[in-house]
C-alpha cells in the first residue's frame, strides 16, 4: 500500500549482528520483516542506512529456499509475490531488484528471469535473462525471460 | 552353692548392664545429626582490607595514554579473593585520542584482582560517546540496557547470556545473550531477536 512506507518496519529473527559507527544491521536465521503490507521472509536481512538515519537499503538472502516477498499494492488490488535467491529494496527509488531464479506473481501474471526490476510506486516491471549465468531460473530456455499476461478482460472468466 | 548362685546373678546383672549400654549406643548412633551447613566454610567472614568513598581510578598504556577509568560511590577491596566491590560504578574506555569510546554504569559491580576482568550488576546501562547522561537519548546515539554485563578489557569484549535492549538513532533491537567486540564496536544478539526500525 501506498502508506507502507510510512509504517514502522518490525524485524524478527534468530541472531543479529549491528555496528553503531557504520549504522549496518544484520539479521540472521528465519527472519521475518513486516512493514505494513509488505512482508518478507528469508535467512538474511541486511539494513543499510543513510547519515540521517533513514533506511537507504534492505538486502534480504535465501539459503536453500528462495527469498519471498509480498505485497498489497491497492487495497483491492491482488497482492503481488515476488521470488529470488537475492532481493534489494532501495528505498529512495522505490524499487525492489529480483536476482537470482527471479519470479515475479502480479495477480494471474507471471514473470520469471535471472533479474526483475518491479518498481512499487508505478508498477513497472522489467525482466532480464543472463545467458552465462548460471542460476535455473524458472523459464525453459537458459538465459530468457518468461512472461505469462492474462488479458484483463477474460481474466475473470479464465477461471 | 550360695557364693556361685551370688556370683551368677552378679554375671548377669553385668551382662544386662552391657547389653542396655549396647542398645543406647546403637540408638544414639541412629539419631540424625544436626550437620552445620557451614562446615569447611572459613570461620572468619571475608573482610575489607580497605574501601574508599567517591573514588577514581585511571588506567594508562606505556605510552601514557588514558586507557579506561572507573568511577564509584563506594568501592571495598577483599583481599581473599582480591576482588574489589563497586557500588554505583562507572567505566570509561578511551581511543587513542583520548575520546571517550565506551562508558558502562549500573548499581553495582565486581572487579576481579588484575583489574581487567568486570561483572556489572543490577540495572546495567551501557553508551557510546561523551555524554554523562546515558538517559538522554538525544546525547547517546548508542544505548544498550541489560541486567548483568561481563566485560574483559584484555580481550576488549563484553557478554551477558541475559536479555539485552539495544537502541540506537538508526532504531531499536533486542535479544537474549550479546557478545560485543569493544574495539570496532561489532555487536551480536544471539537469540530470540527482534529489530524496530520507525522511519
Amino acid at each position: 500500500l501506498d502508506s507502507d512506507s510510512a509504517q514502522p518496519i518490525n524485524i524478527q529473527a534468530n541472531q543479529a549482528e549491528f555496528n553503531p559507527e557504520t549504522g549496518i544491521a544484520t539479521y540472521t536465521g528465519d527472519v521475518k520483516l513486516n512493514q505494513g503490507s509488505l512482508k518478507v521472509k528469508a535467512h538474511t536481512v541486511t539494513i543499510y542506512q543513510d547519515n540521517n538515519g533513514e533506511i537507504s537499503k534492505v538486502v534480504a538472502i535465501g539459503k536453500g529456499e528462495r527469498v519471498h516477498m509480498q505485497q498489497k499494492p491497492e487495497p483491492d488490488s491482488p497482492e503481488v509475490h515476488a521470488f529470488a535467491m537475492y532481493a534489494e529494496y532501495l528505498s529512495v527509488e522505490q524499487e525492489v531488484l529480483l536476482k537470482d531464479n527471479a519470479e515475479l506473481e502480479n495477480g494471474k501474471d507471471r514473470f520469471t528471469g535471472d533479474r526483475i526490476r518491479y518498481n512499487l510506486q508505478t508498477r513497472n516491471i522489467s525482466a532480464w535473462g543472463d545467458k552465462n549465468s548460471g542460476s535455473q531460473s524458472q523459464s525453459s530456455v537458459p538465459g530468457q525471460v518468461k512472461i505469462i499476461l492474462y488479458p484483463k478482460n477474460n481474466q475473470s472468466s479464465a477461471q | 552353692m550360695l557364693f556361685g548362685r551370688r556370683l551368677k546373678k552378679r554375671f548377669i546383672g553385668i551382662l544386662g548392664l552391657a547389653v542396655l549400654g549396647l542398645v543406647v549406643h546403637f540408638l544414639d548412633s541412629q539419631r540424625p545429626r544436626s550437620s552445620n551447613l557451614f562446615d569447611g566454610v572459613d570461620e572468619r567472614p571475608s573482610e575489607p582490607d580497605y574501601f574508599a568513598v567517591n573514588s577514581q581510578y585511571r588506567s594508562y598504556n606505556r605510552d601514557g595514554q588514558l586507557e579506561h577509568s572507573i568511577r564509584a560511590d563506594r568501592l571495598l577491596h577483599f583481599p581473599d579473593s582480591r576482588q574489589t566491590r563497586l557500588e554505583q560504578p562507572e567505566l570509561s574506555t578511551y581511543g587513542v585520542e583520548g575520546q571517550a569510546l565506551w562508558n558502562a554504569r549500573s548499581d553495582k559491580g565486581v572487579v576481579e584482582g588484575d583489574g581487567n576482568h568486570f561483572q556489572l550488576n543490577q540495572n546495567v546501562i551501557v553508551w557510546k560517546g561523551t555524554s554523562r547522561q546515558p538517559e538522554d537519548k538525544t546525547l547517546t546515539p548508542v544505548r544498550l540496557t541489560t541486567d548483568l554485563l561481563n566485560i574483559d578489557l584484555e580481550k576488549e569484549q563484553a557478554y551477558t547470556d541475559k536479555a539485552v535492549l539495544l537502541e540506537a538513532e538508526q532504531g531499536d533491537m533486542q535479544g537474549k545473550g550479546l557478545q560485543a567486540n569493544l574495539k570496532n564496536s561489532q555487536i551480536y544478539l544471539l537469540e530470540d531477536v527482534r529489530g524496530l526500525y520507525v522511519q
